[in-house]
């Protein structure tokens, strides 16, 4: 600001005169479309602000913010104008942030005159976030005006991964691709692979997978949940708890979950509410992680011993007399329990409580043979196992028993994911749930199903007859879901291929492990035919695909996103924000792309062309569920896809738009999100009518379970189990091959890195690699600057003592080899970690090919690959600078350090049971660096990937040996897209079913 | 209403004037804070309005340093002496007096820049209340009486006061000081202009009494400070008088701050100490001397200056402010502290 104008203001502020104008931008007098190319400008309107809507509310709502009724014609200062009163003319669009999957609500504010996005702050009205985001929320405007960001469809030249590309049109790249879709359609169904990373969305695109016919559903589930997911399915038939943290008394949660890691908005605002409310917090975590920094109680148990203080809490609770009799005799499956336990337990001890073989038994034998069952767990041993004094055990079990009811637990990622066995971790945590008969209770723990609203479209293609053995492989019959982190391995075993591969956001050389197998497969074009990367940004593995199509973020895409936040059900509505406001404007818009930045565009509209490309003239059936249920013959429009959904399969919605005067669809293009069920507890005693049978289920006319007969003429809803009721003795496990008793009731299973297999005296330490940061997410942070800013690196956690042990200094350069190679990165001594622990996280450490290209400057290296034999390597040459673009925040780039890629040196670990990777490493040997060693240095020999592969495929038992029943794998286990009964079958040959 | 129309401005520049003399007298009272908040370049450092009462401590003593790195009082900056009070401050007591401004104020020096700021406030003041009742003679005296004291003494010191105050009081007495210099520049500026204007409307008119009664010519510069007038070759002159010469800044051209003088006796090693400025220099160019460190100690104090003259320089091209006489006394104290320097090597 100039000082006549400085002086000008300050003179007219003393009399109440409005400031000068001459340090005004000059106002544009139209639309304009900058993102991408230049920084976007704002226009001046002769109008007065609004005030904000001041209303208090009795939960944890905001209480200032827009009132909605004004969200059309927004008038309010230019915070970036201050100390100007700048008036800016707004439009305010909902949507739902897309960098990571909480799903919270976005409102952007896109200027009336210029449709230039302002800023995206909360969405009041969003039950979900309640209007509070975390950093990556508003991070979305650095993301949407990237001068780096991908702006049209690009086609490879040359070689794949050469780094050269030419820009295509839209319909080059849909002809291209389509017809290959078809070519492969026409001779297999499992051809075409769709792999990706967080959906941010629940349905419309496993839609389109259905209607091409195929078996290409393929996610990174296997490298996130999966563990988790398969311990919470096993008791009680969901694949993820939901806990009502916000009117829970105790809250117990293990490890770097969700409410450290990305996902923790909405889990963080209710657990807060929750502590604010009285409530105790109880932290399992070898490292101190935010959350455990919150905790008043804290502990930090070796990586893998978490069961054992689960379960010596159990035992205590049983010693007690403090569990829930009446809920577990109503709802825990002891009369399996008794019929079944012969078939897997062995200790006498308990052996003697259970009734005589043939014989239901009694609930009291249950409970007796339970209470002899977990006599051992006592407090000492947890202790030593652990490493955590037993008083602090004795001190959460109390916490835990004092809660009762109101237990929310939550394990989805980390213990359970890292170690061996992680699934069993699980088990022991819900264990505790079911004692204190806090299943699904206000202030207990849900499941996800219960607090997810996923509405049905207008027409559901059938369920498909393939089966693709390089998603889900006869070794893992329990996998929850596809062995994704596998596929280069299974190709490299010469397995199978792929016609047609589509990583959608998704970037597995980067962030699985074993990365350089899944560089050596892509640049195979015999293993994948086409890869096409659908991308908002640059990424490692879009650097070897043939197309990378530019997808858009949060503000720039149709989606419908349900989540779990709490104890009631919601939907959002993710809109492309530019052309929800040209429409409000009297704008028509044909395709999202011309609304949104170049020639960026949404899945949903390309899956349409895409689809009625692959079959033009319908003699596939593809085309049929892609035309429009109005206009027969015709493509489908997101309005009628939407307008359908929201006037048939949202309850409430209808009546509530009408309430406004609005349509459905307009009520939720005004909104942005719909409260479907305020609050949801004991579901499972829903009534249900149907006609129960001798096996006391209860089936409706058609023949489906839909619950149980508790006795007496009580028909419920239950759980998703074959009995309907919690299963703490996993019949299924035992009948296909896993009878063994540390598997079947939740127990303690050894992990790879118990402290027995871990020889700290020979350098050996565990290597802690997947704890998350609040303010990246892996990839689809990667061009958020604002981001990258608050955190860029990941130094090696350390323990002082561990320091001293090596000779290493704060800073210092270690190297940290793998059993299939080493890197090298700085050390950060600390207290806040366990000692045998080193920890590395997640999230940075990326690198480009080119030097100008190929990923954002300010978070990722410029990196050179290198193959000598089987042995790969990965060079850093320097790391973050400034540097000039359009975009003046470029030039302000003070870091250099962007941190080191170590999921290259990862070996795979799928768990024999959960085909989880189990992400925990041992660090064969951790030491000072080499002097010649260079910060950021990887290297891998691929020999070994393949070696520690076969050596954990060893340990699956496959449903080949191992099926009961001549099918695949249990079918009432969870797939995203469950095939037909006769695809379950067995193949009589090797190849059969892939074809 | 706007800043275009002659009384509007005469009375916001009043309001401005008198919040800034009371800020600088005063210190961070609450109802002048509640004014300041009101002026956006102000609020933008100022503590919230719910702030406690150790914040507005804090600011109190940010203040308290502000006025005593360097004397906010004109005649310690111009007097001859460097002392407080003398013809500096009588002749500003004149100034007040035929302007009809009578200080109530008895605490601080006649000659504070607060109650300068003030007796320019009053001045405006009188010159809206003039412009409302129509006397345009009244506006035309008032505003040659404003022109006057703009351009002396305040023209005169008030630059070297704001760039050796400079970070002493914290972001938000630097930010007073330094919207107290625009403003007095602006109002200077504007004051000249609307007299060059006057002055040549009356040429037209009459080119006889034009010529009788011109104006001070606006290029005019206020009088100069007095030289150094030391030589190095008399035996009387020691490295205290060369420490006297340099605190007195009508001599050396200098506004040699407190935190500045620390720097200097940092970089070669000595303490500082406490005290009057004069006499810690003059200290430390003996301590200096005694330890074998007066080289790197006059190569610090001509760093200093360099960054002085710099900093002067660049506030008076931007300001159209008269530095010129201020740089020239620099220079010539430049060219001593250099003989000084040479003079310490030849003698190693």
């Amino acid at each position: 600001m100039s000082t006549t104008t400085r002086i000008a203001d300050a003179l007219a502020s003393l009399l109440g005169l409005p400031p000068s104008r001459s340090n005004r931008p000059a106002a544009p007098g139209g639309p304009t479309n900058v993102a991408g190319e230049a920084m976007p400008a704002y226009a001046e309107p002769d109008a007065a602000p609004t005030s904000l809507l001041e209303i208090h509310h009795p939960d944890g709502r905001m209480s200032s913010y827009p009132p909605p009724e004004r969200w059309d014609d927004w008038v309010e200062w230019d915070s970036r104008a201050w100390p100007d009163k700048v008036a800016r003319r707004y439009t305010l669009v909902p949507t739902i942030c897309f960098n990571c999957e909480s799903g919270c609500g976005l409102l952007a504010y896109v200027d009336r005159t210029t449709l230039e996005i302002r800023k995206f702050e909360g969405n009041p009205v969003h039950p979900g976030s309640r209007g509070r985001n975390c950093a990556k929320g508003p991070a979305t405007h650095n993301q949407t005006y990237d001068p780096e960001r991908i702006l049209h469809p690009l086609k490879r030249v040359g070689a794949r991964g050469g780094g050269r590309w030419k820009r295509v049109s839209w319909d080059e790249a849909l002809d291209d691709i389509a017809q290959k879709m078809r070519e492969s359609r026409l001779k297999r169904r499992d051809g075409i692979m769709y792999h990706v990373g967080r959906p941010g969305e629940d349905h419309y695109t496993n839609r389109c997978i259905t209607a091409w016919g195929v078996d290409g559903h393929n996610s990174h589930t296997n490298v996130c949940s999966a563990a988790a997911r398969t311990g919470y399915y096993l008791w009680a038939g969901f694949d993820r708890p939901s806990p009502d943290y916000a009117n829970a008394s105790t809250i117990l949660l293990i490890s770097s979950h969700l409410e450290t890691g990305h996902y923790f908005n909405p889990h963080a605002q209710r657990i807060m509410e929750g502590i604010h409310r009285g409530a105790q917090l109880i932290v399992l975590d070898p490292r101190l992680s935010n959350t455990a920094s919150k905790a008043s109680v804290w502990l930090p148990t070796w990586p893998g011993s978490e069961a054992w203080v689960l379960l010596a809490i159990a035992r205590e609770i049983l010693a007690q007399g403090r569990h829930d009799r009446a809920f577990m005799e109503r709802w825990v499956d002891w009369r399996g329990f008794n019929r079944d336990a012969r078939r897997s337990l062995t200790d006498p001890e308990v052996l003697r409580h259970l009734p005589p073989e043939g014989t239901e038994g009694t609930f009291e034998q249950f409970e007796a043979a339970l209470i002899a069952l977990y006599r051992g767990f006592t407090f000492e041993v947890a202790a030593e196992r652990s490493g955590v004094d037993a008083a602090r055990i004795a001190e959460a079990a109390e916490a835990v028993i004092r809660g009762g009811s109101r237990l929310a637990a939550h394990n989805w990622r980390s213990a359970s994911i890292g170690n061996r066995g992680g699934w069993q971790i699980v088990r022991a945590l819900f264990l505790l749930n079911v004692l204190t008969g806090s299943v699904g209770t206000e202030g207990g723990t849900s499941g996800s199903s219960w607090n997810k609203f996923v509405p049905k479209p207008f027409a559901q293609p059938p369920p498909g007859s393939a089966w693709n053995e390089l998603q889900l492989p006869l070794e893992w019959p329990f996998a929850h879901f596809e062995m994704s982190f596998l596929l280069p391995h299974l190709m490299e075993e010469g397995r199978g291929n792929v016609d047609v591969y589509f990583t959608r956001v998704y970037n597995p050389v980067w962030t699985n492990p074993d990365g350089f197998m899944w560089i050596r497969a892509l640049r195979d074009e015999s293993k994948f035919g086409l890869h096409v990367a659908l991308t908002p940004t640059w990424n490692e593995t879009a650097a070897f695909a043939d197309y990378v199509l530019p997808m858009g973020l949060a503000g720039e895409r149709h989606d419908l996103m349900s989540q779990e936040t709490h104890a009631g059900q919601w939907i959002g509505f993710r809109q492309p924000v530019r052309r929800v406001a040209m429409e409000r404007l009297g704008q028509r818009v044909d395709r999202t792309w011309e609304a949104n930045p170049g020639e960026v565009w949404e899945e949903n509209e390309l899956w349409v062309d895409l689809s009625w490309r692959m079959d033009p003239d319908g003699s596939l059936g593809i085309r049929r569920w892609f035309e429009s249920p109005d206009r027969p013959g015709e493509p489908i429009t997101q309005d009628e896809y939407w307008g359908w959904i929201f006037d048939n399969s949202v309850p409430g919605l209808p009546e509530a738009a009408r309430a406004e005067g609005l349509t459905p669809l307009q009520y939720m293009r005004r909104y942005g999100a719909f409260e479907v069920v305020r609050t949801n507890y004991t579901p499972y005693e829903r009534p249900v009518e149907g006609t129960a049978g001798d096996d006391g289920l209860v089936r409706d006319p058609a023949g489906v379970v839909v619950g149980l007969d508790l006795g007496g003429g009580v028909l419920r809803a239950g759980f998703g189990t074959p009995s309907r009721r919690l299963e703490l003795l996993s019949s299924t496990l035992i009948d296909w091959g896993w009878p063994e008793p540390d598997h079947t009731v939740p127990w303690p299973l050894q992990s790879h890195v118990a402290p027995e297999h871990i020889d700290r005296g020979a350098g050996q330490m565990l290597l802690l690699p997947n704890f998350r940061l609040p303010t990246l997410i892996h990839t689809r942070s990667a061009n958020a600057k604002w981001l990258y800013e608050i955190s860029h690196h990941n130094p090696a956690w350390i323990h002082p003592s561990d320091a001293e042990r090596l000779g290493l200094g704060d800073g210092e350069l270690v190297r940290i080899e793998t059993e299939i190679g080493w890197f090298v990165d700085k050390v950060w001594i600390t207290e806040g970690i366990k000692p045998g622990v080193i920890a590395v996280s997640h999230h940075v450490g990326r690198w480009r090919l080119q030097p100008d290209g190929g990923g954002n400057r300010f978070s990722t290296a410029h990196a050179t690959l290198a193959e000598e034999g089987t042995r790969c390597s990965l060079t850093l040459h320097g790391g973050a600078a400034a540097y000039q673009t359009i975009d003046p925040d470029t030039s302000r780039v003070w870091w250099n350090n962007v941190g080191v890629h170590q999921n290259l040196t990862h070996g795979v670990h799928p768990d024999p049971v959960s085909g989880a990777h189990c992400w925990l490493q041992r660090a064969v040997n951790v030491r000072r660096a080499d002097p010649d060693d260079r910060y950021g240095a990887v290297e891998v020999d691929v020999a070994r990937s393949m070696a520690v592969y076969r050596e954990w495929k060893a340990l699956a038992r496959s449903a080949e040996h191992h099926s009961p029943d001549g099918t695949r794998r249990p079918r009432w286990l969870k797939r995203p897209l469950k095939p037909t009964a006769e695809a379950y079958r067995l193949p009589s040959t090797p190849d059969e079913g892939t074809s | 209403m706007s800043l275009l129309e002659p009384e509007v401005l005469a009375r916001a520049r009043h309001r401005l004037y008198g919040l800034l003399g009371r800020l600088l007298v005063e210190g961070p009272r609450p109802e002048a804070l509640a004014l300041a908040r009101a002026v956006p370049t102000l609020a933008a450092v100022l503590p919230p309005p719910d702030a406690g009462p150790d914040v507005l401590d804090d600011l109190a003593a940010a203040h308290y340093a502000a006025t005593t790195e360097v004397s906010p009082v004109a005649s310690a900056v111009l007097g001859e002496d460097g002392l407080i009070g003398g013809p500096v401050a009588d002749a500003i007591r004149a100034a007040y007096l035929a302007g009809g401004f009578h200080p109530s104020r008895t605490d601080v020096a006649i000659d504070h820049v607060g109650l300068q700021l003030a007796y320019l406030a009053h001045l405006c003041d009188a010159e809206a209340q003039a412009h409302a009742d129509g006397a345009l003679d009244a506006v035309e005296r008032l505003t040659a009486l404003q022109q006057g004291f703009l351009d002396d003494p305040l023209a005169r010191w008030l630059p070297a006061w704001v760039v050796a105050s400079g970070d002493a009081g914290g972001p938000v007495w630097r930010t007073v000081a330094e919207l107290s210099l625009e403003l007095v520049a602006s109002h200077r500026s504007a004051s000249r202009r609307s007299a060059s204007r006057r002055s040549a409307s009356r040429r037209s008119a009459s080119r006889r009494s034009a010529s009788r009664r011109s104006a001070p010519a606006p290029d005019a510069a206020p009088a100069t400070t007095a030289g150094p007038g030391l030589d190095l070759d008399d035996p009387d002159v020691d490295l205290r008088s060369i420490a006297t010469l340099i605190v007195r800044p009508a001599r050396s051209g200098w506004l040699l701050s407190r935190t500045a003088l620390a720097r200097v006796c940092a970089a070669a090693g000595v303490t500082s100490g406490l005290g009057e400025r004069g006499r810690v220099l003059a200290g430390a160019l003996e301590s200096a001397a005694a330890l074998g460190q007066l080289q790197p100690l006059v190569e610090a104090l001509m760093q200093e200056l360099e960054a002085w003259q710099a900093q002067l320089e660049r506030l008076g091209t931007q300001l159209l402010l008269p530095t010129e006489p201020w740089l020239a006394r620099a220079r010539q104290t430049h060219a001593l502290l250099t003989t000084v320097r040479d003079a310490v090597i030849q003698v190693r």
